[in-house]
């Protein structure tokens, strides 16, 4: 008997197998449940069959022993765009796009390059679709630590890459717009490389909540701005604070009295003060929380710390 | 009787010929009106917002004339076959199935539009529109001249044959 959260897993591996040709899709489906509950990623490489990664590695797929050819890699553009190239070109540049279901699809191939920057890929070479995953209630333990009083404090969210912070944060602001843990509150979300809410023709394909904005596909910094000046929220979060003209945007936010969410790559606070970027975050006092996610013996593990003293 | 009644068929039969040539000069000049009305209105979409493929072709699908709007309704749905079809052969499909009265000529230059619909940048495509918008332009000039050169001529040369074919039947 499957669980819940196995049927979602089925499905959305389903969802994310509809974006293959014809023949790839129909030898995933007869995957077994367990190993479609579990899958991660599929990867298409040319000139090698398609395989699916598992926790225990990378598997080929019963079935489905030919190669993959040029045309099947532009069939999988063709699918995951709704044959819309140029809708999807800025995030070709960053090297992956974001299908319908939040799938993510990363990119691979022989960049064109106009005046020193990446403006396509002339010819894929490989592709790598990475199942959407949702884990509600990674915030479950969380969010008290960060009110006080009821009220939400702004929290800068750290780990290492990998570690879970978007997904903290996504949990973070399904649960403050839903009011889940706190009282609910209008959240606007600067969403730069659709990690967050993977916006699909409007609709946000993750779970965020009833009360939250997303501002999808603009720099963070215009972003947070748009936001602040067009949907007047309550909390704004960001992923991934990774230039001083965010931090600027930030701290207009909170002179505007808007409670912040934001992520940063660090393994610790000591480790976020060594560079100079995160030293001028941390010297404005945007945040009044920090959490820092740690693998311990593969579990994560949340730390909670105010920035002016350890809570624990 | 007989023969009278016959004279009158072959007449009114030579006639509807003729008539039915000049009509389809006249479909055509308004069949190119309609899909030049709406490769306009795919640029402006394409121009400010980048308006993606499904989104843009049903939208052509109601909002351009007749009868372009029938053959982007076709594409649209086509579209429900995108993974087992690309888009050039969706747009292949519906071009070959409701031709709009178009020359093959025009057939084939519409027909480019659907191997570079959604496969480039906006300006790429703006680009590619902007030269097949001059083709079916001078394509309806054409067709225009054509109209007013031939339309009333078949009509008549239909009535005179069919009268001719009357008189040598009588």
């Amino acid at each position: 008997m499957r669980n819940n959260s196995d049927q979602l897993a089925i499905q959305r591996f389903m969802q994310a197998a509809a974006l293959l040709p014809p023949r790839q899709r129909h030898a995933l489906a007869a995957f077994s449940e367990i190993d479609k509950a579990r899958a991660e990623e599929f990867r298409l490489r040319m000139g090698q069959p398609l395989t699916v990664l598992l926790p225990r590695g990378e598997v080929p797929v019963p079935g489905c022993p030919e190669p993959i050819q040029g045309e099947d890699l532009s069939a999988v553009f063709e699918i995951a765009t709704q044959a819309s190239a140029h809708t999807v070109l800025d995030r070709v540049c960053n090297g992956f796009i974001t299908v319908q279901g939040g799938h993510r699809i990363g990119l691979c191939g022989a960049a064109v390059v106009q005046e020193g920057s990446i403006t396509n890929l002339r010819q894929l070479s490989s592709l790598a679709i990475r199942i959407a995953r949702e884990i509600s209630g990674a915030a479950e333990q969380v969010l008290p630590a960060l009110t006080v009083g009821g009220g939400l404090r702004s929290t800068l969210i750290l780990s290492p890459p990998g570690g879970g912070k978007t997904t903290l944060l996504r949990d973070l602001i399904r649960r403050i717009s839903a009011g889940i843990g706190t009282m609910p509150l209008r959240v606007g979300v600067a969403d730069e490389r659709g990690e967050l809410c993977a916006l699909y023709h409007g609709v946000p394909q993750m779970e965020v909540g009833p009360l939250t904005d997303v501002m999808d596909g603009c720099p963070k910094e215009e972003g947070l701005m748009m936001l602040l000046r067009g949907m007047n929220p309550q909390v704004l979060a960001a992923d991934e604070i990774t230039a001083p003209g965010d931090i600027a945007a930030l701290e207009t936010a909170a002179n505007c009295g808007v409670i912040l969410l934001a992520t940063a790559h660090a393994r610790s606070l000591e480790d976020l003060g060594t560079r100079p970027l995160y030293q001028r975050l941390l010297s404005l006092k945007l945040f009044q929380r920090a959490v820092l996610i740690e693998r311990e013996q593969g579990i994560r593990q949340f730390h909670i710390f105010s920035l002016e003293k350890p809570l624990c | 009787m007989l023969k009278i009644l016959g004279a009158v068929l072959l007449t009114s039969g030579a006639a509807a010929f003729g008539f039915s040539a000049a009509g389809h000069l006249n479909r055509r000049v308004n069949s190119l009106r309609a899909i030049l009305g709406a490769l306009a209105l795919m640029d402006r979409e394409l121009s400010f917002r980048l308006t993606p493929t499904p989104e843009l072709l049903a939208l052509l699908a109601k909002r351009a004339q007749a009868p372009a709007c029938h053959f982007f309704a076709r594409c649209t749905s086509g579209l429900d076959h995108l993974g087992e079809q690309s888009l050039c052969q969706i747009w292949h499909t519906a071009l070959v199935s409701y031709p709009m009265d178009l020359s093959s000529e025009d057939c084939c230059t519409l027909e480019e539009l659907g191997e570079v619909l959604g496969r480039y940048d906006g300006p790429g495509q703006r680009a590619a529109l902007a030269e097949i918008h001059t083709r079916l332009n001078h394509s309806l000039a054409n067709a225009e001249e054509e109209r007013g050169r031939m339309g009333r001529v078949y009509g008549a040369l239909g009535l005179t044959i069919g009268s001719f074919l009357a008189v040598l039947l009588l």
